[in-house]
């Protein structure tokens, strides 16, 4: 089954246009949205669940129409994170609790307040007086504690230090042990989705530039530094996209189809979304 | 009762400043009434409907509502979770405002005297319809008007301007000399067909809306 699936979907906003042909993933996977501000991702993910809605298209999470009756029930098997959303100022982290135990009928208050342990969240303090890393913490407990079977994290380790990004990502991975657990998880910190996910999609401009496995997207493109006469040497077929510096060329280049005499470097997701959002296609 | 009406009531206590004003404007609406005046008694309950406004305040400003969206309930659901939230609250003021009178009534033996009611109240029956269809009538029209505006995404201020004129405008009737029976079945009716339109209008509205 897809974890979950887009078809079609057209959404404007007055300057914002999200534009997806088709986008799904299996379940039992994680896979991780990059994108520049203003992207769409949490457009993207407000669409799978329903809280926008598309002017053309379909969104469905686990089969389920986003839009569709059955979807309500439904969100009872998904654990949300909204990078813009929070909880009021006067509550702490025992009262999300209980406004979430109200919300949820598979609720479960004993595994929240392990999982607050586990992430050394304060649970003394109002959200007022809290860190930002804080309420983080607190909206991923709250989103892993009803023991969803899909996981949509916008923006979950913003704000977070590197122990808890690692805890939250070893979270994760826990998590889709399970072969019908699934995450989409959006971050700006790429070397967290380098370390978690086995896809990768590059949201640009709303619509979907790339879409792959990641080991096969790092086995698959490389960079070369080389001084401008060096750069033109080489394979134009090879080359994906370029950027020109002060001390010569950098080149993202496609592995398979460059010379095996030339050796190149790995790149990591970030350097290759850099190359192919800024760097002048060949 | 529904999850999303729970919800809502476990969440009313958040709307504490309102409750205090709940409270204030039914003792303050006993003593009045001793004095002749009924306007901060029918008061009570448009006060108590607008816990459920704060709540919906409260959601905007501290954008808790994509994480209510996100909870199991349809939009229908969490629409009508605030109108019962907004009954409720009302029904609760009017009973609260319903104790200072009862015990002036049965304890001090306290009735109104018509010669000191602007002519509005002729009698203890009178003042207890007043306060139970004219009363609820007057809250129901607020409450129809804010939370409509509110489904159908209007400007905050402009919400407000509106429900305040509707607010004023039911409770001026009081001060006319037409009041009686007949007015105060008038405005419960009047009351009841604004809060089912706004009602319905409000899930058509925010159905379609975007979060």
């Amino acid at each position: 089954m897809k974890a979950f699936e887009v078809s079609q979907v057209l959404k404007e906003y007055p300057g914002f246009r999200m534009s997806i042909p088709e986008f799904s993933m299996d379940e039992g996977y994680i896979m991780g949205l990059v994108g520049e501000n203003g992207a769409g991702k949490t457009t993207l993910i407000k669409l799978l669940m329903g809280m926008v809605h598309p002017a053309e298209g379909t969104t469905a999470v686990l089969g389920t129409d986003s839009s569709s009756e059955k979807f309500v029930a439904l969100k009872e098997d998904i654990g949300v994170v909204i990078g813009d959303a929070g909880f009021p100022d006067y509550m702490d982290a025992d009262r999300v609790g209980d406004i979430m135990e109200v919300g949820y009928q598979s609720w479960d208050m004993d595994y929240y307040h392990e999982l607050l342990d586990r992430l050394g969240a304060d649970r003394t303090n109002k959200y007022k007086n809290m860190s930002t890393g804080n309420k983080a913490k607190i909206a991923i407990a709250a989103a892993f504690a009803h023991h969803p079977r899909v996981l949509l994290l916008d923006e979950p380790t913003s704000g977070l230090d590197p122990n808890v990004r690692g805890e939250i990502l070893s979270m994760l991975n826990e998590f889709t042990r399970d072969e019908h657990h699934s995450v989409l998880i959006s971050s700006h910190i790429t070397s967290d989705l380098e370390r978690c996910c086995d896809y990768i999609t590059f949201l640009h401009h709303g619509e979907i530039m790339l879409s792959e496995e990641k080991d096969r997207l790092m086995e698959e493109y490389g960079v070369l530094r080389l001084a401008d006469e060096e750069a033109a040497q080489v394979e134009p077929e090879a080359v994906v996209a370029r950027r020109n510096g002060k001390y010569g060329s950098e080149l993202l280049v496609d592995r398979q189809r460059l010379g095996s005499e030339q050796e190149c470097g790995a790149i990591g997701l970030e350097d290759l979304f850099i190359f192919l959002t800024e760097g002048s296609r060949k | 009762m529904s999850n999303a009406l729970t919800l809502q009531l476990s969440r009313v206590w958040e709307a504490k400043a309102v409750m205090v004003l709940v409270v204030l404007f039914a003792l303050l609406g006993a003593v009045s009434a001793m004095v002749g005046s009924v306007v901060y008694l029918i008061c009570t309950p448009l006060m108590g409907s607008a816990v459920a406004m704060e709540l919906m305040t409260l959601e905007e400003r501290y954008r808790v509502s994509c994480y209510l969206e996100a909870m199991p309930f349809s939009r229908r659901q969490r629409v009508s979770a605030e109108f019962q939230t907004a009954l409720i609250t009302t029904a609760a003021a009017v009973v609260l405002t319903l104790l200072p009178i009862a015990i002036m009534m049965l304890v001090l033996g306290w009735s109104p005297d018509p010669e000191v009611m602007d002519g509005n109240v002729d009698g203890s029956a009178s003042l207890l319809l007043l306060l139970l269809l004219y009363g609820s009538g007057t809250a129901m029209v607020f409450t129809g008007v804010m939370l409509a505006g509110i489904y159908y995404g209007m400007n905050k201020g402009v919400n407000i301007v509106l429900g305040i004129a509707a607010g004023i405008g039911s409770l001026w009737l009081t001060q006319t000399a037409i009041m009686g029976i007949k007015l105060d079945i008038a405005m419960f009716v009047l009351g009841a067909a604004v809060l089912a339109l706004s009602w319905h209008l409000s899930i058509k509205w925010y159905e379609r809306r975007d979060l």
